[in-house]
């Protein structure tokens, strides 16, 4: 078991050469994207739980549900942005004439998402460490201007900016994993699977980056 | 002989004239004083009054009279006599003198003399007593604010008194000063019986610091007579106006300008209405929210505000507060509040500064990914091969 998954992490290129000929498998891919979704889940119920204060009186009692909404919203963004790599890359993969059948696209994004679960996992961590000395500036969110200052507030400080550089980390290494994984799922050259994977990985990257105010 | 029937003509002659004279003396003896009255009862120092004074003649014939005459004591002075001559007054009938009197300023009470000359007897004298009270009315403050406020309506509730054994009439208090504004102008309370008092209020809005002089006018008879009261009206601090005190202070920087929020307290006894917030020199107000309306705060209420301004180089700025009292008076105070402990702009990096944990688990993790991407392609180029 453990062979395996130190050969997806270390040397995926190994790993999907030796899956190639084989029917998809989708057990493990969706398991370690269901896990990611799952590691994703901590952080935004923290989050969720800091804008208490930020609240309207009236609406503090809904609290909870904000919350609640917050670990489903995190667990199923990342089953949506799974579903849309694939697509992405599918589509992308056509432009260099790529063929495979979409579950293999599937199944090679999905085993991608092992180091998404360790990186989410992380994030989350992160979150809930530095949660309590976050400091959340009293503004008037009704206001254009007091918004804009909660968002820099929130992307200024360490503990957004610790999270996100962790998800640019892993998002590299699941990139990379990917770019091996759809090079054998659709029958692409190695430049090709880079360019497929990288173009799009790119564009999350950047905006993950503008976010943060840096760009 | 013929002396002895002279002497018998004569007697004869004087018989009448003596039996009328005996007449007129019981008449005149049949004449009593009824009763005396002054007006007013009891004079105060050099006051003017009349004193009237009734007869009855209880005769069954009319008594003729010389005059009448009220004579000069010395501490009461008679000012006429109109009565120098008169007529007879009838049978079972009454008659009223007057006369006008005025007092010295002593006082007591003193007995001119009323003469009634008869002219076929000889006179009746009657003192009259006429008492004179130098005792004045009673002015009292009986309500006044603890301390007065330029330009603040204050009301002063006062008092007048008869402690005079006779009424006085026409009570009126009249206020005055210079730089106030009193309401009424005048106040009328009518006449005061003895041991009875009325009461009077005034609204005072003094302007500078003065005497109050309060005029008490009255009537004692027809003789007009007036007291003056002085109130001296001096500022001081009012003990229960409202004060705003300013507490939770939080200034925060959003968008480029300071947002300063906390709560305003009113920590006096009485209402400030109006309440509005401002920040002062060196600070900017700015948009949106230049000025805070509180409106109105009682005593122990509690509000928050919230202002927005933009200051530089500056550690503390003024907090203004402006309220109205209940009459209109606008107040202001200063409260200063500190932009020192404000979160910097962003890009100032205080609190971007990265715990060290976090900078070494953020390289581990750069350095892992890399060297794992690194040896992935290294594998993938040996696999080509």
């Amino acid at each position: 078991m453990s062979h395996w998954i130190v050969d997806l992490l270390l040397n995926p290129d190994t790993f999907f050469r030796e899956r190639e000929g084989h029917e998809a498998g989708l057990k493990f891919p969706l398991l370690f994207v269901l896990l990611a979704g799952l590691a994703a889940a901590p952080g935004a119920y923290v989050v969720a739980g800091m804008t208490g204060p930020l609240l309207p009186p009236e609406a503090q009692s809904y609290l909870g549900i904000v919350m609640a909404i917050a670990v489903v919203a995190a667990f199923f963004s990342t089953i949506i942005f799974y579903i849309v790599f694939v697509i992405v890359f599918y589509l992308l993969s056509l432009v260099f004439k790529g063929s495979g059948d979409i579950k293999k696209s599937f199944e090679a994004v999905g085993y991608g998402y092992l180091p998404l679960v360790v990186g989410y996992l992380l994030s989350s961590l992160a979150i809930i460490y530095y949660a309590p000395s976050f400091v959340f500036p009293q503004v008037d969110l009704t206001t254009p201007a007091g918004a804009e200052a909660l968002n820099q507030v929130i992307a200024s400080s360490p503990m957004t900016m610790i999270s996100s550089i962790l998800g640019i980390l892993f998002m590299l290494w699941a990139a990379n994993i990917w770019i091996f994984g759809m090079r054998y799922a659709r029958s692409l050259t190695l430049r090709n699977a880079a360019i497929t994977v990288g173009v799009p990985v790119g564009i999350y990257i950047i905006f993950q980056i503008s976010a943060l105010g840096v760009l | 002989m013929r002396t002895l029937w002279i002497c018998f003509a004569v007697f004869l002659l004087l018989l009448p004239a003596a039996a009328a004279a005996v007449d007129g003396e019981e008449n005149a003896a049949r004449v009593t004083v009824l009763g005396t009255q002054t007006d007013p009862t009891v004079l105060m120092p050099g006051d003017e009054a009349t004193v009237s004074v009734t007869i009855k003649n209880t005769a069954n014939q009319s008594v003729p009279i010389s005059s009448a005459r009220l004579y000069t004591d010395k501490n009461v002075a008679v000012l006429d006599s109109p009565y120098q001559t008169f007529g007879a007054i009838g049978p079972g009938n009454e008659a009223t003198f007057t006369f006008r009197v005025k007092a010295s300023l002593r006082e007591g009470i003193f007995y001119p003399v009323f003469v009634l000359d008869f002219r076929d007897a000889g006179s009746l004298r009657y003192p009259v007593p006429v008492k004179v009270d130098g005792t004045e009315p009673r002015f009292s403050v009986i309500s006044r604010p603890d301390s007065f406020v330029k330009d603040k309506k204050e009301i002063v509730r006062v008092s007048v008194s008869n402690p005079r054994p006779g009424p006085i009439n026409g009570v009126s208090v009249v206020p005055s000063g210079q730089n106030l504004e009193v309401t009424p102008t005048s106040a009328f309370i009518g006449a005061l019986e003895p041991d009875q008092a009325g009461e009077v209020a005034f609204n005072i809005t003094p302007a500078e610091e003065t005497d109050l002089i309060f005029t008490l006018r009255y009537r004692n008879g027809d003789n007009q007579r007036s007291i003056e009261v002085p109130l001296p009206i001096v500022f001081s601090e009012d003990k229960k106006r409202a004060e705003i005190v300013v507490s939770g202070v939080e200034v925060t920087t959003e968008g480029g300008h300071y947002r300063a929020s906390g709560d305003v307290t009113n920590a006096g006894l009485e209402v400030a209405k109006a309440v509005v917030i401002t920040t002062g020199a060196p600070a900017m107000p700015v948009d949106p929210n230049r000025v805070y309306p509180v409106a109105s705060l009682d005593p122990d209420d509690l509000a928050n505000f919230d202002v927005t301004f933009r200051v530089e180089n500056a550690t503390e700025i003024p907090l203004v507060i402006e309220y109205k009292d209940v009459d209109g008076n606008t107040y202001s105070s200063t409260a200063m509040i500190g932009v020192s402990s404000t979160l910097p702009a962003p890009g100032e990096g205080e609190t971007t500064s990265f715990p060290t944990t976090a900078v070494v688990l953020v390289l581990v993790v750069a350095v892992i990914a890399g060297a794992v991407i690194f040896y992935s392609w290294k594998k993938a180029k040996e696999n080509e091969k």
